[in-house]
């Protein structure tokens, strides 16, 4: 089958390598670099598997930056393009779904178009009326940063937004295209899909807050919360995962989907969602005023990025509290390797650590990291068990 | 082991049996019928399980009315008492607790005295100071009333909140009371051990409240809110279990362990745990309104275990259906001979509310307002 994959961020190039395994997939960006770097065997973005991948040249997979190339002869077209949240509106920003849309439909009007970017409850059933285009279903994607495609080829359900025959075809690609045979599949009406995306990230993120309000709460009343968390986490209603603490949920997804849901909670009375958006502003208040206590001189921003193994800035917790220790009057120091301005909101972006970790007083960060030993007594971090 | 345990409570009785297989146990509390009961074999426990482990285990228990005569030679002490929650200001009472505690420490001095009931963050280090002992401690138990005494034998973890040789020394006598190997024991500070308990229920309360708010969400939006759920909890990190949403919380457990925390930790900057504390307001005004627009003549509450508690969410629910100007009767499972009760029930009420759908409701299915999504078909 002929599949076009619009969109090569995370989403859409792991997808597009997934399906390639078995199909010709045709995927195209706006990016020439990007282009040309998926047609030379070389991943954009920092990912082992999608690397490993495009390095064996055995897949059908060719990138372009002409969409009469990706779309004609296309049976399907997976639409994975950036969906940001504006803090505006209130709600992601849905145009570049909708000017592919209006690219497939002038080149290739029988394409089967599949939303895998990550949209506002009821956004396709409306978008369809609205177009009047039947043509569109939407599938939500789970893939963490930096596992994009493992995520893809191990993952631990597949939902497609729409109750038929071709839902059952589109869950059948991606199932046929996984590497594990017992993967569960799941066929809903459309806001339903939708609304699993953002209903599980932000569960995810009332977790991640459970842990960081329980973290806030020991600090402040000298409970150690390691004992703590190793205790409750014995429980196997809570579990014993994804509990370490940290500066605050963050990267591409948790906040913004956490965001967008509360939006659409509108007038639907709820209280927990609300709590769960304010809880992440509160968690970095407090470390900003612990930090503070320690009155530091100039304190060093260890990592902007937000977990290891991760090559980009998005939403990390850390640059709140920048803006905050900013607003306090504290000088900053960044050590980011991968920054490539010598400044990252006004503040100098040092690449040597010696030198980063000689001019701070008071080292903050998120993820403790082996090069952060020798300097352990400055170091201010909430991760109690050296992980993600 | 002499073991002595006080109280008559399912946890203590619970305790009393699933440790008389290796130890000889005696029970002690003021309640002659429940003494009497423990004495003939028929012990008072829901937990259906029970005469088959009795009758398959032999067990070294008797129980006394005589506390004293109880502890004399009792090399351990266990403790469990009711604690008695103020609805208005959230404080426990720990004044039965500390008697009991109070009475072993002088009766058997020296002697590890283990604390069960899930008390107040600093409880059991305000005890030591008190009484000048290191020997009391505190132990958790996460036992579910219906089936407390297959989790007792089940357990896969405990937790003792001694950090030193007596915290060891005490573990190692409450692991036997587990039927399987492999227990995961961890040591802790005594108000760490007390804060595992509360944080447990506030992760419970903070999950039965996500999963009531996604389906009020599912409700007011016309979704199909088991979709939704099934697809959410497919990620392994989430879970498929504790997901069937309901009216809102209710019991004694989970408002008590929230009512500590936040006695404990008011001030502290916190926004999800304060909210978990009391998730039911907005629930209960959203299925109001939903029940309220077929316009019902009559309303029934199906409660079939009993009276509704003040702190049952159903209680809330039938206030402000009547503050709406609804009729509302309630079902508490009185069960005449001929079922004319409940027959008669279904019959005069045009909605049936019932937090979750038992097979007598079968046959009236179409009057059933329930949230209950993982029901018998």
């Amino acid at each position: 089958m002929k599949i076009a994959v619009a969109g090569l961020g995370y989403v859409g190039l792991s997808n597009a390598i997934l399906l390639a395994r078995h199909n010709t997939v045709c995927a195209i960006d706006i990016t020439a670099e990007r282009v040309e770097m998926v047609n030379a065997g070389i991943s954009p973005i920092v990912d082992t598997e999608i690397s490993e991948y495009l390095a064996k040249g055995t897949l059908s997979l060719r990138a372009t930056l002409d969409p009469q190339v990706a779309y004609k002869g296309a049976e399907v077209v997976i639409i994975a393009t950036p969906t940001n949240y504006d803090s505006e509106t209130h709600a992601f920003d849905t145009s570049s779904i909708e000017a592919v849309i209006e690219t497939v439909r002038g080149i290739n009007p029988k394409a089967l178009m599949v939303i895998k970017s990550t949209v506002p409850a009821g956004y396709t059933e409306k978008l369809r009326q609205r177009i009047g285009c039947d043509n569109i279903v939407f599938s939500p994607e789970f893939l963490r940063e930096g596992r994009a495609l493992y995520d893809n080829l191990h993952p631990s359900r597949i939902v497609v937004g729409e109750v038929s025959d071709r839902g059952a075809m589109v869950a059948g690609l991606l199932r046929e295209a996984a590497l594990d045979d017992d993967v569960p599949v799941l066929l809903t009406d459309s806001t339903e899909a939708e609304a699993i995306k953002l209903f599980a990230n932000t569960y995810l993120a009332m977790r991640v807050s459970f842990f960081n309000e329980l973290d806030t709460i020991a600090m402040a009343s000298h409970i150690d919360p390691r004992e703590l968390i190793e205790g409750l986490c014995l429980d196997p209603n809570v579990g014993d995962h994804y509990n370490n603490p940290s500066f605050g949920y963050g990267g591409y997804c948790l906040p913004k989907d956490s965001k967008q849901l509360l939006a659409n909670f509108a007038n639907v009375p709820q209280e927990l969602m609300c709590a769960i958006v304010d809880a992440n502003d509160a968690r970095k208040q407090f470390l900003t005023e612990e930090i503070l206590k320690r009155r530091p001189k100039t304190v060093g921003v260890h990592r902007l990025v937000m977990k290891a193994g991760s090559d980009n800035f998005r939403e990390s917790a850390v640059q709140d509290i920048i803006t905050k220790l900013d607003a306090a009057g504290v000088e900053l120091i960044i050590y980011e390797p991968s920054c490539t301005t010598p400044s990252f909101k006004g503040h100098r972006v040092e690449t040597d650590f010696q030198k980063f970790s000689d001019k701070a007083d008071l080292i903050i960060a998120n993820r403790l990291t082996p090069d952060l030993a020798d300097v352990a007594d400055k170091v201010f971090t909430r991760d109690l068990f050296k992980a993600n | 082991m002499r073991i002595a345990i006080i109280g008559l409570g399912y946890v203590a009785i619970s305790d009393a049996l699933a440790l008389a297989r290796t130890h000889d146990v005696v029970i002690t509390g003021p309640v002659p019928n429940r003494v009497d009961a423990v004495n003939a074999g028929s012990f008072p426990l829901l937990d259906p399980s029970v005469a088959d482990y009795v009758a398959n285990n032999p067990l070294s228990l008797r129980a006394t009315l005589n506390t004293a005569e109880a502890l004399d030679g009792a090399e351990l002490v266990l403790i469990s008492a009711p604690l008695a929650m103020d609805v208005d200001n959230g404080s426990t009472s720990t004044t039965e607790l500390e008697s009991r505690i109070e009475m072993a420490h002088h009766r058997c001095p020296g002697v590890p005295i283990v604390v069960r009931s899930a008390v107040p963050i600093g409880f059991t280090n305000r005890m030591r100071t008190e009484l000048n002992s290191r020997a009391i401690l505190y132990s958790p138990e996460f036992l579910r009333e219906a089936q407390s005494l297959q989790d007792a034998l089940a357990m896969s973890f405990l937790i003792v909140g001694d950090r030193g040789d007596l915290g060891s020394k005490v573990g190692a006598v409450m692991l036997s009371a587990a039927q399987r190997p492999g227990v995961k024991m961890r040591l802790m500070g005594a108000s760490e051990a007390e804060s595992v308990k509360h944080f447990s229920q506030a992760y419970l309360a903070a999950r039965v409240a996500y999963f009531n708010e996604l389906d009020s969400y599912a409700l007011a939006k016309g979704l199909n809110s088991r979709q939704v759920i099934d697809g959410v909890c497919l990620d392994p990190r989430i879970g498929t279990y504790a997901n069937n949403p309901c009216f809102g919380y209710g019991g004694q457990r989970m408002p008590r362990s929230m009512n500590h925390l936040n006695n404990a930790f008011g001030g502290i900057p916190a926004h999800v745990l304060p909210t978990v504390t009391h998730p039911n307001r907005s629930r209960i005004a959203l299925l109001v309104s939903k029940i309220m627009e077929s316009a019902p003549r009559q309303i029934g509450i199906y409660s079939p275990n009993g009276k509704v508690s003040a702190r049952d969410p159903l209680s809330a629910l039938r206030a402000r259906l009547i503050a709406q100007g609804a009729t509302v009767c309630t079902y508490t499972g009185r069960k005449s001979k001929d079922g004319s009760e409940l027959a008669q029930f279904k019959t005069d009420c045009d909605v049936i509310l019932a937090q979750r759908i038992t097979p007598e409701l079968m046959d009236c299915r179409a009057k059933v307002f329930s949230r209950d999504l993982y029901a018998l078909a």
